[in-house]
């Protein structure tokens, strides 16, 4: 990775491969996860972020690679063998145990102290606000607090690393976004590193330190949320996360760290490189829909007409054409005063927000 | 109670009359009669003098001396208890062997499992007395079980292992005769278990064996809990084993009551015995029902 990480290391994944018969789920890992982290796997289904998790976990043998849990390589230990505690996408509570059991049974099976595991549990459930179920069986339970008992179930044990497999996915929206910050909490509580997994865009963003984004089995790019988001490297990236604009470019003139492209057969723009480009090569570039300012005609970077106009409530998002047939989409506040409609003909300036370009690797 | 509820219970009376009348026919009846009989006098020649009398039941626990007095007699208390142990050992073995080959079943791929179910009941095919006869030829002398043995030299004098006409012929015949009765039940309990939670334990550090005994096998009790009903009460009557492969010396309950109605014609003491062996079967029903309920309130999803 080129990204350099603050602190030490709790996970490494070197050169990871896994192959199912003659598919390869996993075709060459390599992630680095610091301690304390919250790191969100994210990619679209089927894309190989439960397979890896799964590698980290111990349930699926490494066909080629290493993985390394604090300096020590794990891959060749069995999942109990492992100081690390998974929350399952099902919860996978055992349903003919209490709450209190469920919670306890990686403490006793640890040997804890019953007084300490007694301790501990109490301490879990009400780090989850479930101290008062602590006799229900899971089946007693609402989707949403046994969620809530498999996190506590997977911290008790203080594990060095917790890994949580869309655990989100199977509540509804707005206890989904409630227990996003819950999920924050606890990881900043606890100072448990977390690995997480999600094909949701918007919980990676909104929860993660650092985000690794997948695709069929290949690390994308890695970094924070702001980096995904506002620098993503390739088309992929840029595609998955948020709605973007995808411009054709020529590199005119490469400066330090930056690009002078022609857009459209004749606008030079400015652009943020994150990776070598020659004078004359053709390019894609990135622009996020609310990164277009709209001038008064004439006095923007360029001309463009009003093409359509679709309301999303928050927001509006208007189809531009710049003189050489180039289509962008804006995206327009629906703030209260801002400003009159436009209608479909309409002639606008636009220019472009500062940095807000990314030159994508093809 | 309404109207409608009146001519609604009417209606579940009519609908499950056919079902009242073979439970009456085939088995209330039946059983009135075998009580009945059990409380009659003998009649040597076969049926029974229509006479009230507990003779049947006082034979079972004592008998007459030479000057008529009753004195004690535990022979048939000692079949009872060889009854209870066999049935309830090959019990205990059809657990262990039924428990390992059901989970080895479903741990299968689907396409096989039922392959394997399949084949497990094949024995059903034939009939149970030639398989009993073809353990005979299997335990006897000079059989499969003996040749090894006569080969390296370890055989006695006589010739053979002397497994045949033992205990633990019987037991090897029950547990043989019964097991599948075993497998299919845990199966079916062990085939519903979700094997993400074996991987939740896991992941909790639990090794295999206390994966199996907190998990495992708490959720498969109603499946090993059916086929220990399923296999000790059918064993505890059997009459096939200890008759062929314990030759009839070591009587058990069954053979006992065979005996009673087929050579000795006494009916009565046929019919205690039935009785007796009957309120044994009620009472593991019994307890199997407490059991359940137990298993059942806790294997509750
Ligand atoms: N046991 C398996 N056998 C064969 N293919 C598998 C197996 N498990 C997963 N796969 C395949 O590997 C790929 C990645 O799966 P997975 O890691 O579950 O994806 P994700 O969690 O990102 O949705 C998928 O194409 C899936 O079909
Ligand atoms: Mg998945």
């Amino acid at each position: 990775m080129s990204e350099s990480i603050a602190g030490t290391e709790a996970i490494g994944i070197r050169n990871a491969v896994k192959r199912y018969g003659d598919f390869t789920a996993l075709k060459g890992v390599t992630l680095s996860i610091a301690d304390n982290e919250f790191f969100t796997l994210l990619g679209p289904s089927g894309c190989g972020k439960t397979t890896l998790l799964r590698m980290i976990a111990g349930f699926e043998a490494v066909s080629e690679g290493e993985i390394v849990l604090y300096g020590e390589r794990i891959a060749h230990l069995p999942p109990d063998k492992r100081p690390v505690n998974t929350v399952f996408q099902h919860y996978a509570l055992f349903p003919h145990m209490s709450v209190f059991d469920n919670v306890a049974f990686g403490l006793r099976r640890l040997r804890k102290p019953p007084g300490e595991v007694e301790r501990t549990v109490r301490e879990m459930l009400a780090l989850v606000h479930l101290q008062d179920f602590a006799d229900r069986l899971p089946g007693q339970l609402s989707g949403g607090q046994q969620q809530r008992v498999a996190l506590a179930r997977a911290l008790a044990p203080h594990p060095q690393v917790l890994l949580l497999d869309e655990p989100l996915s199977a509540l509804d929206l707005k206890l989904r976004q409630a227990m996003r910050g819950e999920l924050q909490r606890l990881q900043r509580d606890t100072g448990i590193t977390f690995v997480f997994v999600t094909h949701d865009q918007e919980e990676a963003l909104a929860m993660s330190d650092r985000i690794a984004v997948l695709r069929a089995g290949e690390v994308q790019q890695v970094g924070t949320p702001e980096d995904i988001y506002l620098r993503p490297e390739n088309r992929f990236v840029a595609d998955f996360i948020g709605d973007t604009n995808f411009i054709e470019a020529r590199v005119e003139r490469v400066l330090e760290g930056a690009a002078e492209l022609i857009i459209d057969g004749g606008i030079r723009v400015r652009a943020r490189l994150s990776h070598r480009v020659a004078p004359g090569e053709a390019v894609t570039l990135s622009l996020r829909p609310e990164n277009i300012v709209i001038t008064a005609p004439g006095e923007g970077l360029a001309e463009a007409r009003v093409l359509a106009q679709t309301f999303l409530g928050p927001n509006s998002l208007v189809t531009l054409e710049l003189p050489g047939g180039t289509r962008l989409h804006w995206r327009r506040s629906n703030q209260s005063g801002g400003g009159q409609g436009l209608g479909p003909g309409e002639s606008v300036g636009l220019r472009f927000a500062e940095d807000a370009i990314a030159v994508l690797r093809s | 109670m309404s109207e409608v509820a009146v001519i609604d219970a009417r209606r579940r009376w009519l609908a499950l009359a056919p079902a009242y009348l073979v439970i009456g026919v085939f088995m209330v009846i039946p059983l009135m009669i075998m009580v009945a009989i059990s409380f009659m006098e003998q009649n040597v020649y076969g049926g029974v003098f229509r006479v009230f009398s507990t003779d049947a039941y006082t034979q079972f626990l004592f008998q007459r001396d030479f000057d008529g007095n009753l004195v004690f007699n535990p022979a048939y208390l000692v079949i009872l208890g060889r009854s209870v142990a066999l049935a309830a050992a090959a019990t205990a073995i059809c657990v262990a062997v039924g428990f390992s080959v059901a989970w080895f079943i479903v741990r299968q791929p689907p396409r096989r499992r039922n392959l394997l179910v399949f084949l497990i009941t094949i024995p059903f095919w034939t009939n149970l007395l030639v398989r009993a006869y073809a353990w005979v030829i299997i335990l006897g002398r000079g059989g499969v079980i003996d040749s090894p043995f006569r080969a390296l030299g370890l055989l006695g004098p006589d010739g053979t292992l002397g497994l045949l006409y033992t205990n633990t012929a019987i037991l090897i015949g029950l547990t043989y005769t019964y097991l599948p009765l075993m497998v299919l039940p845990i199966y079916a309990s062990l085939e519903k278990l979700d094997f993400r939670l074996v991987e939740a334990a896991s992941d909790l550090y639990a090794d295999k064996w206390w994966t199996m005994r907190q998990v495992v096998l708490p959720l498969a009790a109603p499946g090993v809990i059916a086929g220990a009903i399923l296999v000790f009460v059918p064993a505890l009557g059997d009459f096939i084993s200890p008759n062929l492969l314990g030759g009839a010396k070591r009587l058990t309950l069954g053979s006992l009551v065979q005996f009673q109605f087929a050579t000795a014609r006494n009916w009565p003491f046929g019919a205690a015995v039935a009785v007796i062996l009957l309120v044994f079967v009620m009472a593991s029903l019994a307890l199997y029902v407490r059991l359940t309920r137990k298993a059942g309130k806790a294997g509750q999803p």
